[in-house]
This record gives C-alpha cells, sequence and structure tokens, in this order.
C-alpha cells in the first residue's frame, strides 16, 4: 500500500475581470500539459464583462489529480490590490508571490515573515513602455515564471503562446516571453508537498 | 476537434461536445445557459466542419422539441442546458419517452432552485432527472466525474438511447463542465457506435414502430419507405392514437420493462477499495473525486474505507449496493443536495446499518477533509451504535 503521497503543486493567478487572468491560467496549464503532466484548471468570475476579482487555479502533479481545487497555494501571481489582499493568506509558508505593482500599493507587512520569496515589479507599466500596449504582460508573466521556477520548459510556453494569440502579435509574444525571462534572476523552485509521511509497518 | 492519442487540455464542457461528435451526433439545437454554454461553442464551431447542423433555438422548449424532430428524422441529436433550462425541457423529455425517441438531453447542474447560482456547483437536479416529467416513464441517466470519463461516457449515451429507444439525461455539473483537464484522447471503439436499421422493408411490407418483440425494443428505422405515426397519447403498435385500457396497460408496461429487462446492461458503477472496506462511501460526480482522495487518507491512517460511484444513476445500481451495504458496518453518502440519493440509498438498507449524510448545498464542492472528519464521526457513533 502507497504511504506517501505528493500534493498537487498549486498556482492561482487572481487579478480583476478583464486583465486576462482565465487567459493565462489557460496558457500555464496548456503549457503544462504539453510538458506530460496531470494538469487540472479551474477559475471563478462575476457574471460582469470587467471588473470584479476573478481567478484562475492551476494544478499539477506527477500523478492523477483527485480533488480539483486547492485550498493553499505554492504560487501566487497577483495583478491588482484588492485580490492581493483577499488570497495573501492563502499563500503557503515559503511559497511565491509574485505582483504587479502597477496597481498595487501596498504589500501587507506581515508577507515578510510568510516567504521571502517576493518578487513585486510593475509588469503591466514595463510592457507599456517596452511594447507600447499592457496586453502581453501575462506573456511577461509567463516567461517570468518559467524563469524563477523552471517549472515548464520554454519550447512549450512558446508553442502554447503560438496557438492561444493571433498571428499577427506573434512576433511581439515572443519578444514579451523573452523580455519576462529577463526581469530575475532569482531561482525559486515550487517545492513537492508530501500529503502523508507515515511510516508504514506492516 | 481533438484526436485520438493526443495529450491535450480540454474541458467537460468541450469534451462533451467532442465526444458526441465522435458518437456521430449531427444535430444540435440549443439555448446558452451558464455553465453549459460552452458545450453549444464547441459544436457551433465544429458541426459544420463534419456536415452537421447547429441552431441557436429562441428558447429551451423549442432545443428539445427541434432534437426529437430531427431524432426521428433519422439524425442523432442532443441538446444541452443547466437546471432552469431542464425544467423547461421537461415535456419534451415526457414526450421523447412515450414516442420512444432516441435523444440525449445533457444537464450541466447548477446550485438552485430556480436561476440560482450559475457559476456554482451542485446536484440538486438527481431527482428531476428521474421524475422531472410527469407520468411513469423510462429515463437512463448517466453522470461522469472527470473530463476523461465525460468524452467517452456521452458515446455510451447515445448508444443507450439509440438500444433502448429512451430520452438519456447525461448529467455533469459545473464544476465538471468548467474543468480543465489534461487528458490522452481515448479511442471509440466502433461497436460503442450504434447505426439505425437501414429501410429494408418489402414493398407491401408496413413497420411497426411500438410493436411489443422479445426484448420489449423494437428497433427505429431510418426514415424513408417506413411511414409511421408519432403521438404523445397513447398509441397502438403502429403509433396510432388509441386510448383503451387494454393498450394503454400493455403500452405503460413495456415501457417500464424496455429498463426493467435489460438492467446488467445498461447499469454500470465503479468500485475502489470495497473488498476489505468496513465503511462504504457513496458519492457520484464530482463529489466522487474528492470521496476518492478521502479514501485513499483514511487507507493511510488504516481506516478501512471504500468508495462505490454509481455513472449510471437512473436506474439505480440497487442490486450491487445492497449487497455491499449488508457486508459493511457503516455507509455515509456524499453530494451536493439535501440528500436526494442518501434517500434512495437509505431504502437499500435492509438490515439497519448506520447510514450518514455529508451535504453541502453552498455551491462549493466537499473536500476530501471534510469527508474524512465524516467518516471519523461515523466511526465514533458506531462504537456507540
Amino acid at each position: 500500500m502507497k504511504t506517501v503521497e505528493s500534493k498537487p503543486l498549486s498556482v492561482r493567478i487572481g487579478g480583476i475581470g478583464g486583465q486576462g487572468n482565465i487567459k493565462m491560467g489557460l496558457m500555464l496549464a496548456k503549457t503544462l500539459t504539453y510538458d506530460r503532466k496531470w494538469v487540472v484548471q479551474t477559475q471563478h468570475y462575476g457574471a460582469q464583462v470587467r471588473g470584479g476579482v476573478a481567478y484562475s487555479d492551476v494544478l499539477f502533479a506527477q500523478d492523477p489529480i483527485d480533488f480539483p481545487k486547492a485550498y493553499t497555494f505554492n504560487m501566487l501571481y497577483i495583478m491588482d490590490q484588492k485580490p492581493l489582499d483577499s488570497f495573501i493568506n492563502l499563500l503557503k509558508p515559503n511559497g511565491v508571490l509574485i505582483c504587479d505593482t502597477t496597481t498595487i500599493k501596498k504589500i501587507p507587512n506581515f508577507v515578510k515573515r510568510l516567504t521571502r520569496k517576493v518578487i513585486a515589479m510593475p509588469i503591466s507599466q514595463m510592457c507599456v513602455e517596452k511594447f507600447g500596449t499592457p496586453v502581453v504582460s501575462n506573456v511577461v508573466g509567463l516567461g517570468l515564471i518559467h524563469k524563477i521556477t523552471g517549472a515548464f520548459t520554454i519550447e512549450n510556453l512558446q508553442k502554447t503562446v503560438a496557438e492561444e494569440v493571433s498571428k499577427k502579435y506573434y512576433d511581439m509574444n515572443m519578444r514579451a516571453i523573452q523580455f519576462g525571462m529577463a526581469l530575475s534572476d532569482k531561482e525559486y523552485s515550487l517545492k513537492d508537498e508530501k500529503l502523508f509521511s507515515k511510516v508504514s509497518f506492516e | 476537434m481533438i484526436k485520438t492519442g493526443e495529450y491535450v487540455l480540454v474541458s467537460g464542457d468541450e469534451a462533451c461536445a467532442y465526444g458526441a461528435i465522435s458518437a456521430g451526433c449531427r444535430f444540435f439545437a440549443g439555448y446558452p445557459i451558464t455553465p453549459a454554454t460552452e458545450i453549444a461553442e464547441t459544436f457551433a464551431q465544429e458541426l459544420p466542419r463534419v456536415g452537421g447542423t447547429f441552431i441557436q433555438m429562441e428558447d429551451e422548449l423549442a432545443s428539445a422539441c427541434a432534437i426529437i424532430g430531427a431524432s426521428l428524422a433519422g439524425v442523432k441529436s442532443m441538446t444541452a442546458t443547466s437546471g432552469p433550462g431542464f425544467s423547461l425541457m421537461q415535456e419534451a423529455i415526457g414526450y421523447a419517452a412515450m414516442t420512444e425517441t432516441p435523444s440525449v438531453f445533457v444537464n450541466v447542474m447548477r446550485g438552485g432552485p430556480s436561476t440560482g447560482m450559475p457559476t456554482k456547483v451542485s446536484q440538486g437536479d438527481i431527482m428531476q432527472a428521474r421524475w422531472g416529467t410527469h407520468g411513469d416513464h423510462p429515463v437512463i441517466a448517466l453522470y461522469p466525474n472527470s473530463v476523461k470519463e465525460t468524452y467517452t461516457l456521452i458515446v455510451r449515451a447515445f448508444f443507450l438511447a439509440e438500444r433502448f429507444r429512451v430520452p438519456v439525461i447525461f448529467l455533469m455539473d459545473e464544476s465538471l463542465g468548467h474543468l480543465r483537464e489534461s487528458i490522452e484522447v481515448p479511442p471509440i471503439p466502433s461497436e460503442w457506435i450504434l447505426q439505425r436499421l437501414a429501410d429494408d422493408l418489402g414493398d407491401e411490407e408496413i413497420y411497426h414502430p411500438y410493436e411489443e418483440v422479445s426484448g420489449f425494443i423494437t428497433p427505429l428505422r431510418m426514415m424513408g419507405k417506413s411511414r409511421f405515426h408519432v403521438s404523445g397519447l397513447v398509441h397502438d403498435e403502429t403509433g396510432f392514437p388509441l386510448g383503451t385500457s387494454d393498450v394503454a396497460d400493455k403500452l405503460a408496461k413495456r415501457l417500464e420493462k424496455k429498463i426493467q429487462f435489460h438492467l446488467d446492461e445498461i447499469i454500470n458503477y465503479e468500485e475502489f477499495m470495497v473488498e476489505d472496506a468496513e465503511i462504504l462511501l457513496i458519492a457520484y460526480g464530482s463529489t466522487s473525486r474528492s470521496a476518492r482522495q478521502a479514501v485513499r487518507m483514511a487507507r493511510v491512517d488504516g481506516i478501512k474505507v471504500g468508495l462505490f460511484r454509481p455513472i449510471t444513476i437512473w436506474p439505480f445500481p440497487n442490486a450491487r449496493l445492497k449487497k455491499l451495504i449488508s457486508k459493511v458496518d457503516a455507509a455515509l453518502v456524499a453530494e451536493l443536495n439535501m440528500g436526494q440519493i442518501y434517500k434512495e440509498v437509505s431504502q437499500l438498507n435492509k438490515k439497519g446499518k448506520l447510514l450518514n449524510l455529508i451535504n453541502r448545498v453552498d455551491g462549493e464542492l466537499i473536500s476530501p477533509d471534510q469527508i474524512l472528519q465524516a467518516i471519523n464521526e461515523l466511526r465514533i457513533q458506531l462504537d456507540e451504535y
């Protein structure tokens, strides 16, 4: 009988409806699928087209995933103040927090006690300066996640982005991935947490 | 369209549409409703590519009637909706049952009653799937628990609809419909796909679509030379309305027997670690995924728990479940309603075993930890039982 089972790694991408939270979650999940992981992706959004807190959760593991939801996360990727305030308590100790500080003005102080793996930079604003539009900021974010966690391969990320964005903007998005990868040189691998670790004496 | 053997990320709703197209469905009529809209979207995109027809109707009543018409015309058809739309479809489901028209109705359940919670999960339509329309009528209801199973089970739904000439209710829930999962697309064996009989009648022969034959199912023929009368009124074997008591009696009993005589062929369930189980968990749909994890967690702690998951919800797998409950010490039903299957199970509890319910109706899934806690409470109660 199997007595040690690992819990799937979990990522929550949260922001305000219209920022592309679900699109980003979908692209992340698709990339992980191409990497032959077991992936489930769920989302939450309001009835309105824009506005209100929206989020997308991606769980992935080496084994099939039974329960498709997570209550705490190995990584939070947050794009606005309101979702940051709502979800910050769901970050696991030593989890990775990425904040787009274009709209986030204050990261709560207690986060410092929870984790040191915090990356805060005005990603949307940097995209506007570099590409003239904030729409590539999610792809920049995926490039950044690839760089710091190494959770998926760059080839599969490029494959997914090529499938998900229109051909007209292909070049810009490829540059956005490279731009995202250049943003940080930190390495925060997402650690596998053991769900059960009881020793069997049978 | 996804191809067999591919490793892809698809949602439950998309898998439902892809599976139906693989099963040979070439007509979809529907009206968008969260959380079933993606099924219609996928059909709208994919059906024209395979020569099928997609229609967005004015409402759910029209959608349900349209698929019955299309099916009688010889095309495998389905519609998809959620609770509020499913309520509107009930009259047509009764008509499909009475006229014995193969048809598939997908109901992606959301929180209810009424418009309820469009983006939240629920399993509140279990009884409606069985008794939603009036009168005693035959019905088959299936309920998958994963994206991969949705893809294959919808093919089975079409098979059962064609084989038994009944409306098949394909239940899903919001959590499953909107869940994207990585799957390796399984192959669809050709024997899972049933074709209508070609018109092989002689010139002077008349087709009797409602004849009582051995096994109680007269195969439906392709429209062509055969002409027959279709009516929701009580009818004789030719389909002609005839309200005499002997005709009514024969028809009502045949509709019932059609299902009752083929339970072994229809009923499908999954068992997980029940061989030596002392506590039996009963869960279905999305809830069974939490239950499965709870079983694995409990087993690590040495608690002998097993999971029984009905895949065919109606007809309910009574015989097998009765046997299992008589073997275990206690049973626990986990579901997202006020106890619709719990009451069904309690009727099978002939030996008076301890039977508990854990449920949630707040639009959230039951977590494995909650089920584990309920198992522990059950064990404490069992001590005093």
